[in-house]
């Protein structure tokens, strides 16, 4: 199977003010087509870094990264909007939905800007929040919140899911019934889903673990035989 | 306050900088702008005090119907609270530049006290260009419209009196070369005032030493006051210190009129007395005069006759004279004739005997020859003979022969004698013929000498004839010139008698006139003026009071505008500061700690704005505005002053705003406990807005309408703040436009469409109605004049319960007719007033002040009657006070006929030139006393109007900065509240384009509403301006143009385009990873 996505040596340098700071010094790795990677590492290792130049939301300072065949490590600001519209979902720790927007709303905000989306009503439906589609973020519980987000992200039909701490904000079982949600995802859709977490117990259910350690690349491990989130405990 | 806290204080100034830096900017235009403009009319008077009080500017200015003499000088000395008196001389004089008559107003120098000023040297002046005069016939110019066409230092103006008098009798010298450009505070405006010469409009003054003056008494006496240098003149203190002095020179003025009333009186009297004994004396010396002539008239006809008689009898002795000549010159003549005659005769005869001789003389010659012949033949023979004789021997023969020979030879002897005695005859006969022919030639030659000696002879008498007829006609000649030189005498005697009696005559007639003077003289008027009621002083004073009108609610709309959007600004950074507020407050400091940095944060903000603002305004503003004020007043530059009043006012508003913003923002933060502040506050919930509910709307909305609306609908306090700044920009610029077409209004509106007429002439004295005068046959000849009317214009007092004004009564001659010079209309509806013999119509401010309504009866002052009449019209009117009347009403009122000194009047042109000419001629009238043109009044109008556009002007580019710093801030504060989602919706792959009109599109209808409402907000504020603004004297215009609408909203529009130009850039910077990462 071709490589669906490459980091080649990417490094990350942070100027603040006249210190440069290494976040990423030359992270390589590669994910393949309808995987379940979880990213794992300790505060400020740089797993969010990755995410977010993985994401189009930042940009590299030095390597590749290719992502179906496409160069984004090449592209302008705008070039990686497209690709955020329509290759990317996002799905942050904090949800970050529009508050001002219901359910459904929220939704529709992402596809309403894409080619080819689903359909947010049955992608509610799908995360389970068929009832709650005309309430506001405010009116949601977190877990509730971060389904609405995930929704938001499916909808857009991207290539690529990417997760940010998805359950840094919720309890414990919320954060497995979301954990779930994006097992599940991947396993149905085929989707290519990238969990970070600085949660290492998670690991198990992902077909891939890269740890990352101080900008690098810690280790790799394929698992063949993931785990349902159920089983796992922490 | 704990070193950490302090330190974090000014590093979070720091990174907030641009926050911080537009509190302090709103501050500073806030403040600036309302404690300049508040400085202006207080900075404009303060410097006009300062002007005048260092060129003494006299406070009371005092002149008389008859001039001052020295007594009255020392009256006036005399007044206890006068501190300088300056009398002198002034005059009006025609100077022709450019083939022009100019009227220059001239005054007096003090020459003594230029270089030496004492307390005594009063209205100062300041050389700006040349020197002083140094001898007579120099002079100051000032910087006029004389100067700028072609005089300047050095030209000479040549004056003249312009009436019948001769400026000699005023002026000692009438050239004066310029030597000196001035100013002083006497004249401040450009208008110069009326004369009674040349176009009656004063054009410039010039100043010329005292002692170039030829006056016997003094124009205008100049007092300075004591102590009133000391008080603002502008200030009611200022007229209460020269009241009583006013009061006192009145007094002495009335005094003094009486006795100079009687030293005039005196004085004429005497002069009358000396004219009529002159007279008399004029009238002996005219008899004498007469006699002599008239002696000497009658010697010279005598002489002529007597000369006549001699001529004639001379005449006669020669022709008798000249006859016997005559006579005797033709016996002469005759006997001439006689022996030209016997002459004649005898040569005649003597001729004839000539004749007959000369044939004897022939005959006796042939007898002469013939026997000379016979003789010689004879001789011949004998000689033969004798030769035959010799050759004859024969004696016989020879004797026979020889006796032939001698009887021969005696025969031819006694032939010869014979032939002798011939010819001695014949000789003597000859002789006496040439004797005769002598004779005859010699009695010819007498006749010759005769004849000539007779020509010679008549030639003399046709000589001495001629002479003597030459003499003669010389002589009578003589005569008739002695005859005409004694008619002409004679005429020249008659004409000297009728003039000398008519110089008489008139002598008499004067001397009747003078004594009718005497008894028509009234006694002398003073007229004591403050400084306070001169022209120039109350239209300054009236400019300064405009712009503090303007002032009085324009600042304030705006500093409060300002001080709102400080407060938005202020609340909103202490919401952004929620989490360190907890994390403070879990260190355990204190609420009044926290609190203190956000105070500070205020307070520096605020104060550093309010010190910039009051630095810069106090300068920029009364600065900027005077100088507008320059272009119409001579003055030195503004002084301005640092007005504490409006520092602290502004200062303590502006801080006290901003910290207590801080301070309850931070007391609703500080109720809180820790751990919720540490928490993200929980986003404002949404929520369904009221449009939501209303389906068939909601539905069909797209989802972008959506968001937008319910984004709108969702942040009231930003909604409310955004559209509060907008709306106050925009109504700040309406009001701007609004107050210019205001004041543009008065004049257009006045003088164009309220006055309909273009000239007004005041006459000298009032005439009855339909009483004739020369005025009314020249302007009904003039057709430059299309129609005039006369009417009556006098300040009366009127009033209504408590209040009471002064103001102009105008009283037509007609009723309808005024409709053609004054339209009487109600200004918003445009309807006609009624006018009639009911009651009066007054001005619409005027009635607003009285608080009339039509129906209503006010009161008149007349003396000490009150008489009520009832208002049966208000009209529009923009400037002064005016009561219109009915003559009829006037008559019964006032229980007198009415007498009209006003002619309005309508002119075919409006030309300069063309009014230049028609007051010049209508001027030469005695009975006009003044003309003025409405393009006159109007441009002047026009140019206060003018100055006062510049500072609208100030006040539109105010506002337009309000409100471009206040929509950025909005903006800006819209922006960071919302930056979370702003991230996400770029996170969610929105172009830059969409992520602006996300924001955008709530910030345009933002715009937009703020618009609308500052639209109707300004009109109300423009109202309310115009309402409280105006003074007294004049009524803004109601209106504001919908043009200037259409520029407040387009400003409104361009400020709030470029304000997001400048955010599409902040926009488009917002980092996705920077704001998604942490919750503040």
């Amino acid at each position: 199977m071709n490589k669906y996505i490459e980091l080649k040596e990417v490094k990350k340098v942070y100027k603040m003010g006249e210190v440069n700071i290494k976040a990423l010094d030359g992270v390589s790795f590669s994910v393949d087509k309808g995987e379940f990677v979880v990213v794992v590492g300790p505060s400020g290792a740089g797993k969010s870094t990755v995410l977010n130049i993985l994401g189009g939301m930042d940009s590299t300072s030095s390597g590749q990264i290719m992502v179906d065949g496409s160069e984004v490590s090449k592209y302008n600001s705008k070039q990686l909007a497209t690709y955020r519209r329509y290759d990317i979902g996002f799905v942050f720790q904090f949800y970050n939905l529009v508050q001002n927007l219901t359910s459904l709303e929220n939704i529709e905000l992402a596809t309403q800007i894409c080619k080819d989306p689903l359909n947010p009503q049955k992608v509610l439906e799908q995360v389970g929040l068929k009832d709650r589609k005309d309430n506001f973020p405010a009116q949601l519980s977190g877990g509730e919140q971060q389904r609405v987000a995930i929704a938001r992200a499916l909808a857009k039909n991207p290539k690529l899911l990417l997760c940010d701490e998805p359950t840094g904000a919720l309890d414990y079982n919320t954060g497995k019934s979301i954990l779930k949600l994006l097992q599940d995802t991947s396993k149905d859709r085929g989707m290519t889903v990238i969990v970070v977490t600085h949660n290492l117990a998670i690991s198990p259910m992902a077909d891939k673990t890269i740890k990352i350690k101080n900008g690098k690349v810690d280790s790799i491990e394929l698992n063949d035989n993931p785990v349902p989130v159920e089983r796992i405990e922490w | 306050m704990k070193n950490a806290l302090f330190k974090d204080t000014f590093r979070e100034i720091r990174r907030t900088l641009s926050r911080f830096l537009s509190i302090f900017a709103i501050v500073a235009l806030g403040v600036s702008f309302f404690a300049g403009l508040k400085a202006t009319s207080p900075d404009m008077k303060i410097t006009a005090d300062k002007y005048f009080d260092d060129y003494r500017l006299m406070d009371i200015r005092v002149i008389s119907t008859m001039g001052f003499n020295d007594n009255d000088i020392n009256a006036i000395k005399k007044v206890s609270g006068a501190e300088g008196i300056f009398p002198s001389y002034s005059m009006d004089a025609l100077v022709n530049v450019n083939d022009k008559d100019r009227v220059v107003k001239i005054l007096t120098v003090p020459m003594d006290k230029i270089h030496n000023p004492d307390k005594s040297y009063i209205n100062r002046i300041k050389l700006v260009e040349g020197r002083y005069p140094e001898k007579p016939g120099e002079c100051l110019a000032e910087r006029g419209k004389m100067l700028e066409s072609s005089m300047s230092i050095g030209s000479t103006l040549k004056l003249s009196s312009g009436s019948d008098k001769d400026i000699s009798e005023s002026l000692k010298t009438d050239e004066f070369t310029i030597v000196g450009i001035v100013e002083t505070p006497y004249y401040i405006s450009f208008e110069r005032g009326t004369s009674t010469i040349g176009n009656g409009k004063i054009n410039s003054f010039i100043m010329i030493p005292e002692e170039d003056f030829n006056m016997s008494v003094y124009t205008d006496v100049f007092i300075t006051v004591k102590e009133a240098r000391e008080v603002l003149c502008y200030d009611d203190e200022y007229d209460n210190i020269l009241d009583p002095i006013k009061e006192s020179i009145k007094n002495i003025g009335k005094d003094r009129a009486k006795m100079r009333y009687d030293e005039v009186i005196l004085e004429a009297n005497q002069e009358l007395n000396a004219n009529k004994r002159e007279l008399e004396e004029a009238e002996e010396k005219q008899r004498i005069e007469l006699s002599d002539a008239e002696s000497k008239l009658e010697k010279a006809k005598k002489q002529i006759e007597d000369g006549e008689k001699e001529l004639n009898k001379k005449e006669r002795e020669f022709n008798t004279l000249i006859k016997d000549a005559e006579s005797k010159l033709k016996e002469e003549s005759k006997k001439l004739e006689d022996g030209e005659k016997e002459y004649n005769l005898k040569l005649q005869s003597f001729n004839e005997m000539k004749i007959q001789s000369k044939e004897k003389f022939l005959e006796a010659e042939q007898k002469i020859d013939y026997a000379q012949k016979e003789i010689d033949k004879k001789e011949a023979e004998i000689n033969q003979l004798k030769t035959t004789l010799s050759s004859i021997t024969n004696e016989e023969e020879k004797a026979k022969i020889k006796a032939i020979i001698e009887t021969g030879e005696k025969e031819l002897s006694y032939a010869k004698a014979q032939l002798a005695s011939s010819r001695t005859e014949l000789e003597n006969n000859k002789m006496s013929i040439s004797k005769g022919e002598n004779e005859l030639a010699n009695a010819k030659k007498t006749l010759i000498v005769g004849k000539e000696q007779l020509e010679k002879e008549r030639e003399r008498l046709e000589e001495s004839k001629k002479k003597a007829s030459d003499e003669f006609l010389a002589a009578h000649k003589k005569l008739d010139n002695s005859k005409k030189d004694f008619e002409k005498g004679q005429k020249e005697y008659e004409d000297a008698k009728t003039k000398s009696n008519n110089k008489i005559e008139e002598a008499h007639k004067k001397i009747a006139d003078a004594e009718k003077e005497i008894k028509k003289l009234e006694k002398p008027k003073w007229y004591v003026i403050k400084r306070s009621e001169t022209l120039d002083f109350i239209d300054y004073g009236m400019a300064a009071d405009r712009i503090d009108a303007i002032s009085q609610v324009f600042p304030v709309f705006f500093f409060v505008i300002a001080v709102l959007v400080c407060l938005t600004t202020m609340t909103r950074m202490v919401d952004e500061q929620r989490t360190y507020i907890g994390t403070f407050k879990a260190l355990g400091y204190s609420g009044t700690a926290i609190a203190s940095k956000y105070l500070i944060y205020a307070t520096a903000a605020s104060i550093s704005g309010s010190i910039v603002g009051l630095l810069v305004g106090f300068k920029v503003f009364p600065t900027v505005i005077f100088n507008a004020y320059r272009i119409m007043y001579t003055m030195p530059p503004i002084i301005t002053e640092f007005n504490v009043f409006y520092a602290i006012i502004s200062t303590a508003f502006a801080v006290l705003a901003t910290t207590l913003a801080a301070l309850v923002a931070c007391y609703n933060e500080l109720v809180e406990t820790p751990a919720l502040l540490m928490r993200p506050k929980s986003p404002k919930a949404g929520k369904r807005i009221l449009l939501e509910r209303i389906k068939f709307i909601w539905s069909r909305f797209n989802f972008t309408q959506k968001v937008t609306a319910r984004n709108l609908f969702r942040y009231k306090k930003r909604f409310i703040m955004t559209i509060v700044g907008i709306s106050g920009c925009t109504a700040l610029l309406l009001a701007g436009f609004g107050l210019k077409d205001s004041i543009v209004s008065i004049a257009t509106k006045q003088f164009d469409e309220i006055y309909q007429y273009d000239m007004a002439i005041e006459l000298k004295n009032g005439i009855k109605s339909g009483e004739a005068i020369d005025l009314i046959n020249i302007m009904d000849k003039d057709s430059r004049i299309s129609d005039y009317m006369f009417m009556k214009e006098q300040n009366i007092d009127i009033g209504k319960g408590s209040t009471e004004k002064t103001v102009s009564l105008i009283v037509p001659e007609n009723i309808d007719n005024i409709r053609n010079f004054i339209v009487l209309r109600n200004r918003t509806t445009g309807e006609t007033v009624p006018f009639n013999n009911e009651g009066v119509v007054l001005t619409e401010k005027l009635a607003k002040i009285l608080e009339v309504e039509i129906g209503d009866e006010i009161y008149i002052k007349d003396e000490n009657n009150k008489i009520n009449v009832k208002v049966i019209g208000i009209t529009e009117n923009y400037v002064a006070h005016y009561i219109y009347m009915s003559p009829n009403l006037f008559e019964s009122i006032y229980e007198e006929n009415i007498e009209f000194q006003k002619i309005v009047a309508k002119t075919t042109e409006i030309s300069e030139s063309f009014e230049d000419k028609i007051s010049r001629d209508l001027l030469k009238d005695d009975e006009v006393a003044s003309i003025n043109f409405t393009t006159g009044v109007s441009k002047n109008f026009k140019d206060i109007i003018g100055s006062l556009n510049y500072v609208v002007l100030v006040l539109i580019a105010s506002a337009g900065a309000l409100a471009f710093v206040v929509l950025y801030n909005l903006t800006n504060i819209n922006v960071s509240e919302r930056i979370r989602e702003i991230a996400t919706i770029k996170v969610l792959g929105f172009y830059d384009k969409e992520v602006s009109t996300y924001v955008y599109r709530e910030n345009f209808i933002l715009t937009l509403i703020g618009m609308m409402l500052g639209l109707i907000l300004g009109t109300f504020l423009h109202k309310f301006i115009v309402v409280t603004g105006e003074i007294e004297y004049v009524m803004f215009g109601r209106n504001i143009n919908a043009i200037s609408y259409v520029y407040s909203s387009m400003l409104t529009i361009l400020f709030a385009g470029l304000v997001n130009f400048v955010m599409y850039f902040r926009l488009k910077r917002v980092g996705m990873v920077e704001s998604l990462k942490s919750v503040d």
